[in-house]
């Protein structure tokens, strides 16, 4: 297989197979759009994604590299978030910085499947918490006055059975 | 080292005030200021979280020129230093230096991400994160109210038609995304029904001491006929009867009601038509020969089966007798019809599909070995339950058996069947739930809390199993879990007499026909409501284009 040159915005270069690379929808586009040649050794730039974050990008791609194409987004799909791969689970073990930066590069990138898993990660930090413990998980400030608390906490209240 | 011991004893102790310290410190050069400066200045020195003084006005003497030197140093010159100073720390400062370090690792993704990819992660939690995501901060809020969002969860729901749904709901303000008002509603709704508190009921007393055969529940008219001769129409929110149609010269025991327009079959051998509002007899439909024992309604048609053998086609405008289908050997029992076919059930043992214009019958459908009493049609699928135990599963179009289903001890009396699922409710006492496709029992309906005498109706949704018996109770089931929730009714005379005939719910309101043969329960209507409190709820003002979504 043939590689590519992706570089960071830092100014980092990374060699990656095509067909990697290609799990980013922008840069395959990117490539068709160029004609891409193989005699020719073009660098591809990608100004949003700093050397740290695109190192992370192409790990989970590599691994990911035989996954099948993933489905479209199917309207009746449950969305679940208990089907984490543990392999993407521990990739995933970062700081909220890095989680953050992945999620914006995967949307950048357009690879659907790092997005969900990255969006589905924080998803998993906010479930099953109070409006108290998800402030202090993302060290939120808490901007309500004290009428518009009350407000809110009327309007978003959980019926509870039983 | 006593001396950073000392430092980080105090800012264990009170590490807010040491970081306010420390920021004060930064703007007041009381010492080396050079060297403060540069620490605040310097991103990627972790220095930041080393202003630490034991006190305001009195830092240590050299710390300073402690941090003027790390700062001259280079990159790794400085994590190696890092990485010395954490091996001489205490656990207790080492956690302290996380605590420090972990907000500046903190993200506020919902506030920070770009909006469509803070929705994509919020279309990730069920509705109750949502909920408490938005009592968060001020964005999240906005965001976790998202119309669109909240038309997701709806669907997810199987919440469809927000437009006759939605309502100002108790204290929500109207600027309240409408699919969130719908959902929130919904799950009310649901909460009332499953374990809030059963508002009395309300109690329309008819009929005097006779049976109520059938009954028929629409928005908010709800009509009782009984083996007295007469049907009662009643208001479902006042309780109150409307009018009490008159005519017919024996019991009645089978009715059909679509729009305005009421149907009613009896043992005189005429089936009526009446007008609902005024009361009035719009036609008498003369034919049979027996009793008119069942009937079904599709748009201007109605089938009637006879203890007779035969069926008839009526139009119910005209009055005309349009078809006599000819063919059973016995009393017809139950009857479908889905503008296409006709499909019977007899006490001759068998089902048949007829083609009404032509009067032929396409298939008989044998396979019972008993008398067949109750029968759904989806157009598709035949299902007949029998007094033989079994339930068959017929095709249509071919008149196959594709399944007989086995497991009831007794006469199925009532049936349901919506999408590929069958409710079947039996003299047995339990109520099963099936898979008319793979022909699976699902659930079956029974357990400790289980009906103690034969079930006598039956409805259900995506969300429950309501079945009424002649133990006098009406219960509440889970048709996914097949677990008991709770009894909507019991009956003081249960078990001494006291019986639920027949039952009909919508989706806020319950009607039970209830009596009892021996005089120990009057005869009455009883309408539960499990609305929203204080419902039912005005139309909210907002426009059709409000509700796409902003």
């Amino acid at each position: 297989m043939p590689n590519i040159k992706l570089q960071s915005s830092d100014g980092e270069t990374f060699e990656v197979d095509v067909e990697i690379a290609k799990c980013s929808v922008t840069i395959k586009t990117m490539l068709e759009d160029l004609g891409m040649d193989d005699e020719e050794e073009e660098v591809v730039p990608l100004p949003n994604v700093n050397s740290a974050i695109l190192r992370k990008v192409i790990h989970w791609a590599t691994y990911h590299k035989d996954d099948p194409p993933p489905p479209e987004d199917d309207e009746n799909k449950e969305k679940r978030t208990d089907d984490i791969s543990s392999w993407d689970a521990d990739f995933l073990k970062v700081d909220q910085g890095t989680l953050f930066e992945l999620i914006l590069a995967a949307n950048y990138l357009d690879i659907k499947g790092l997005l969900d898993v990255t969006c589905k990660t924080v998803a998993n930090m906010i479930k099953g918490k109070a409006p108290e413990e998800i402030r202090k998980t993302f060290n939120i400030k808490n901007d309500f006055t004290a009428s518009e608390e009350e407000q809110v906490r009327k309007e978003n209240e959980w019926c509870e059975e039983k | 080292m006593s001396l950073s011991d000392t430092t980080m004893q105090d800012i264990s102790s009170c590490p807010e005030q040491q970081q306010q310290q420390g920021e004060t410190r930064c703007t007041t050069p009381t010492s080396t200021s050079s060297s403060t400066v540069s620490v605040s200045t310097t991103p990627s020195s972790i220095a930041n979280r080393r202003k630490v003084i034991p006190t305001k006005d009195n830092p240590p003497a050299e710390m300073a020129e402690w941090l003027a030197r790390f700062s001259s140093w280079s990159n790794a010159e400085r994590l190696m230093a890092i990485n010395e100073l954490i091996e001489r720390c205490e656990p207790t400062q080492v956690r302290h230096m996380m605590q420090v370090i972990e907000p500046q690792f903190q993200r506020d993704f919902i506030s920070l991400l770009p909006k469509e990819l803070a929705l994509n992660v919020l279309s990730f939690l069920d509705p109750r994160d949502l909920l408490r995501a938005a009592q968060t901060c001020r964005s999240w809020r906005f965001l976790a109210d998202d119309n669109l969002l909240w038309r997701e969860k709806c669907r997810q729901a199987g919440i469809e038609d927000v437009l006759r749904k939605r309502s100002s709901a108790k204290g929500h303000s109207t600027h309240m995304s409408p699919w969130k008002a719908a959902y929130m509603r919904q799950h009310t709704i649901e909460t009332n029904w499953r374990s809030k508190p059963i508002r009395p009921p309300k109690v329309l007393k008819g009929h005097d001491d006779h049976v109520i055969t059938c009954l028929q529940f629409c928005g908010n008219r709800i009509v009782s006929g009984s083996d007295d001769n007469t049907l009662k129409v009643w208001s479902a929110t006042t309780g109150k009867c409307l009018r009490t149609l008159v005519g017919h010269t024996g019991g009645v025991w089978s009715s059909q009601m679509s729009g305005s327009i009421i149907i009613s079959g009896s043992t005189d051998r005429t089936l009526k038509v009446w007008d609902a509002d005024t009361g009035v007899c719009l036609h008498t439909l003369y034919g049979h020969t027996s009793t008119v024992r069942c009937m079904h309604l599709h748009g201007n048609k109605v089938v009637s089966g006879s203890r007779d053998a035969t069926l008839r086609v009526w139009d119910i405008e005209t009055g005309d007798n349009l078809h006599v289908l000819v063919g059973h050997l016995a009393a017809v029992r139950c009857v479908q019809y889905d503008g296409r076919f006709v499909v019977s059930g007899a006490y001759d043992y068998t089902v048949k599909v007829w083609r009404p214009e032509t009067e032929e019958c396409l298939h008989t459908l044998q396979g019972h070995t008993n008398r067949v009493y109750s029968l759904q049609f989806d157009g598709v699928h035949v299902v007949s339950g029998s007094l033989d135990t079994s339930i068959r599963v017929w095709e249509v179009e071919t008149g196959a058996c594709k399944h007989t289903l086995m497991g009831h001890q007794s006469l199925t009396s009532g049936m349901e069947l919506r999408n590929n699922i069958l409710v079947s409710g039996n003299a047995d006492s339990t109520v099963k739930v099936w898979d008319i496709i793979t022909g699976q029992c699902l659930q079956t309906l029974s357990g400790h809390y289980k009906h103690q005498s034969a079930v006598t109706c039956l409805q259900f949704n995506n969300r429950f199993v309501i079945t009424s018996s002649d133990d006098g109770t009406v219960k509440l089931w889970d048709v996914k879990t097949g677990e008991f929730v709770r009894n909507l009714v019991a009956l003081d005379s249960g078990g001494a007499g006291g019986v639920v005939w027949r039952i009909r719910a919508s989706d806020t309101k319950l009607v039970c026909a209830v009596g009892s043969r021996n005089g120990t329960e009057e005869t009455k209507l009883l309408v539960l409501d499990f609305d929203v409190e204080g419902g039912p709820f005005k139309e909210m003002t907002v426009g059709q284009t409000q509700l796409q979504g902003r």
